[in-house]
């Protein structure tokens, strides 16, 4: 079952490697144009944007790798999830392969995770690559672009929490609506309300967390030392993974109820 | 042997199968030890229920045709029951025949009628 | 032939199915023997398709599906096989990949049976699905079902797309199927040609409601056909009508033999097709 799900995947899945591999590769570059600029100003270490406001080109970079960081994992979710059932109600093969042995609670369970464990793959690499290699750089425009960030809160983590979010929605939205233009429509309203599914979850679970006596760690750095901005929204960011977690598992739960409907 | 079936006589298919074995072995194509085909390879080979070939042999066993061997298949049996003596029944059909035509009806007339007669009595 | 077996191979009994609030099929009622091969017949929308999908699991119902002696699910599903309409498969994997995906799917598929059929049919391993012309699909799709070696055989307009040749080739094949297997096979079609010689037992569709059901034997014996003038109309009271059909000055009338038919008339025993468009013409009028 499993290798037929991974063989009717195959197509998305290169085109999700692609689009990572892509997504990467300007992250690299981009990470590379600002250390040029960095470099030509005699500033290589800069991480102050009062010293080293970028130009030009550079802050073309950072925009580009915000705007990557924020969408990339979306339109992965989008791409692993959209296909996964409205396909198989498209071409009627869902008579097939529902008509073969395997229970269809089953088959519904497997293809979602099979679909969520490939979109947060590739959005683990896009995100770490973005956290490890861009990030600092983006310290030096955060006062343009700190909207953008909250699209993906600079965590590897969340990222690939929402990316997987978006592919289990989606393929459910194609379980339940069918058709793949249909589906994709409807799953592109996921964006915003996975976010205030993850932000509101994230504050619900946040309240009794606040409540517990823990001290949280104050840094004291200097004023011109901007590095921690990076890991400032690491704690709500862990907060809304586990929202997007527990929402994933209920989708599933949902997903393989509905598949299961019809054949008892 | 090898049956054929045509859909289009009206006849019903097991009749077809019996009345091709009575032939078979009439013209001796069929002789006393022979083994029909399996239920098996009539249904692949016509595309028929294999239902109805069961019903056919069975008829043909009700007449003292052909016999199940346990196991083996169906035979055509070694001694056959005496045929009906259809020299008679063609005399009279011919003189029937001859006098019909005598009357002005044709050979579709004809087949008309012996159709027609045969459907309400065997159906 | 096997009535007398008293448990049935499939029974529905009070069998509705609802699609977009709209109920499609009305207390469907029916049993099928072990063995019998079964048309599906009735008109475009008669509720065929829903029918077999229902049964094939992939449609929610109301009332009794039993099938095997057991109600439908998971449990019985490696036991049916379902073909349905225009051949559903996976357009993007090849021949020898779908034969594979049979194969791990199914507990109790046959690979050498799969390889004989294939083989028979001429498909090539190597050609892609969605290049399969509609006929040799449908074998395929076929193909995929028999492999399954399953007890209970749902069709969903198997002949349409195929050519004469294939037609006959996938006739002996089912039959051979049921020869050696004992499968329970029902059959839609709108073409009673098509299954004439085939088919032993016939459910007759219309509007989503059974018109009739039973060994197609006994539904023909059960029925007589007379054609009369007009001056004989009056001959066919009492008697317990399925249709008259008025013709240039006279008409063609269909009756229930539970009362013995009118004397006053030749009434001679109908075929399936003529028994089968005399309930779709009454039941559409």
């Amino acid at each position: 079952m499993n290798r037929l799900i991974l063989r009717l995947m195959r197509p998305y899945l290169l085109v999700a490697l692609l689009v990572t591999a892509g997504a990467t590769a300007y992250l690299f570059a981009a990470a590379s144009t600002v250390q040029h600029q960095l470099d030509a100003r005699g500033l290589p270490e800069c991480v102050n944007p009062n010293d080293c406001w970028p130009t030009g080109g550079a802050m073309d970079a950072i925009l580009g790798a915000e705007l990557l960081a924020a969408t990339t994992p979306f339109l992965l979710g989008l791409l692993l999830g959209v296909p996964l059932f409205a396909r198989e109600r498209d071409e009627d093969t869902a008579a097939f392969v529902l008509t073969q042995s395997v229970p269809a609670r089953r088959w519904a369970t497997a293809k979602l995770a099979w679909a969520a464990a490939a979109a947060a793959s590739c959005a683990a690499v896009v995100g770490l690559t973005y956290r490890l290699v861009m990030g600092r750089y983006t310290i030096l425009a955060n006062d343009l672009y700190e909207l953008l960030e909250l699209l993906h809160l600079n965590n590897p983590l969340f990222m690939l929490a929402l990316s997987a979010s978006t592919a289990v929605t989606a393929g459910v939205i194609g379980l339940v609506a069918g058709g793949t233009a249909r589906t994709f429509l409807l799953s592109l309203v996921w964006w915003p309300v996975g976010l205030v599914v993850a932000f509101g979850g994230a504050a619900l679970l946040g309240v009794p967390l606040a409540l517990l006596p823990i001290e949280a760690p104050r840094r004291e750095a200097p004023p011109d030392d901007f590095t921690g901005d990076i890991a400032l929204m690491d704690g709500f960011a862990y907060v809304s993974t586990v929202a997007l977690v527990l929402y994933i598992v209920a989708i599933v739960f949902a997903g393989r109820h509905r598949a299961a409907r019809a054949a008892v | 042997m090898i049956f054929r079936i045509d859909r289009r006589t009206g006849t019903a298919v097991y009749v077809q199968l019996v009345q091709q074995v009575r032939q078979a072995v009439r013209t001796g194509r069929l002789a006393p030890g022979d083994r029909l085909p399996t239920a098996r390879e009539v249904a692949e080979h016509t595309g028929i229920n294999p239902n109805t070939v069961f019903r056919a042999y069975r008829e043909l066993e009700t007449a003292g045709l052909v016999e199940p061997r346990q196991g083996s298949g169906t035979f055509v049996r070694e001694r056959l029951p005496p045929v009906a003596d259809v020299a008679d029944l063609r005399r009279e059909l011919s003189a029937w025949v001859d006098r019909a035509l005598a009357a002005g009806l044709d050979a579709g007339d004809l087949q008309a009628f012996l159709a027609e007669e045969v459907r309400h009595r065997v159906g | 032939m096997s009535d007398d077996v008293p448990r049935p191979a499939v029974l529905t009994h009070s069998f509705s199915v609802e699609r977009h609030g709209r109920r499609v099929l009305h207390d469907v009622s029916f049993a099928l023997p072990f063995g019998a091969v079964t048309a599906l017949l009735g008109r475009n929308g008669a509720g065929k398709t829903t029918l077999l999908r229902a049964m094939a699991g992939l449609l929610p119902h109301r009332g009794t599906l039993e099938i095997l002696g057991r109600p439908s699910g998971d449990e019985v599903r490696p036991r049916v096989g379902y073909v349905g309409q225009h051949a559903p498969l996976y357009r993007t994997l090849s021949v020898a990949e779908t034969l594979r995906a049979g194969a791990r799917l199914n507990p109790r598929w046959s690979a050498a049976h799969a390889k004989r059929l294939v083989d028979a049919a001429g498909l090539r391993r190597s050609a892609r699905v969605g290049r399969l012309a509609p006929g040799q699909r449908m074998r395929l799709a076929v193909i995929m079902a028999l492999a399954k070696r399953p007890d209970v055989l749902l069709l969903d307009e198997p002949f349409a797309p195929l050519d004469p040749v294939a037609r006959t080739e996938l006739a002996g094949t089912l039959m051979a199927e049921v020869a050696a297997e004992g499968t329970t096979v029902l059959l839609a079609t709108h073409v009673v040609a098509e299954v004439d010689g085939m088919c032993d037992h016939v459910v007759l569709l219309g509007g989503g409601r059974v018109l009739l059901a039973g060994g197609i034997d006994e539904a023909v014996d059960g029925h007589r056909l007379a054609v009369g003038d007009d001056t004989d109309r009056a001959a066919l009271a009492g008697a317990d009508v399925v249709e008259v059909r008025p013709g240039s000055g006279g008409f063609t009338a269909l009756v229930r033999t539970g009362p013995p038919p009118p004397a006053a008339l030749t009434w001679q025993r109908p075929s399936l097709e003529e028994l089968v468009l005399a309930y779709l013409r009454e039941d559409s009028a």
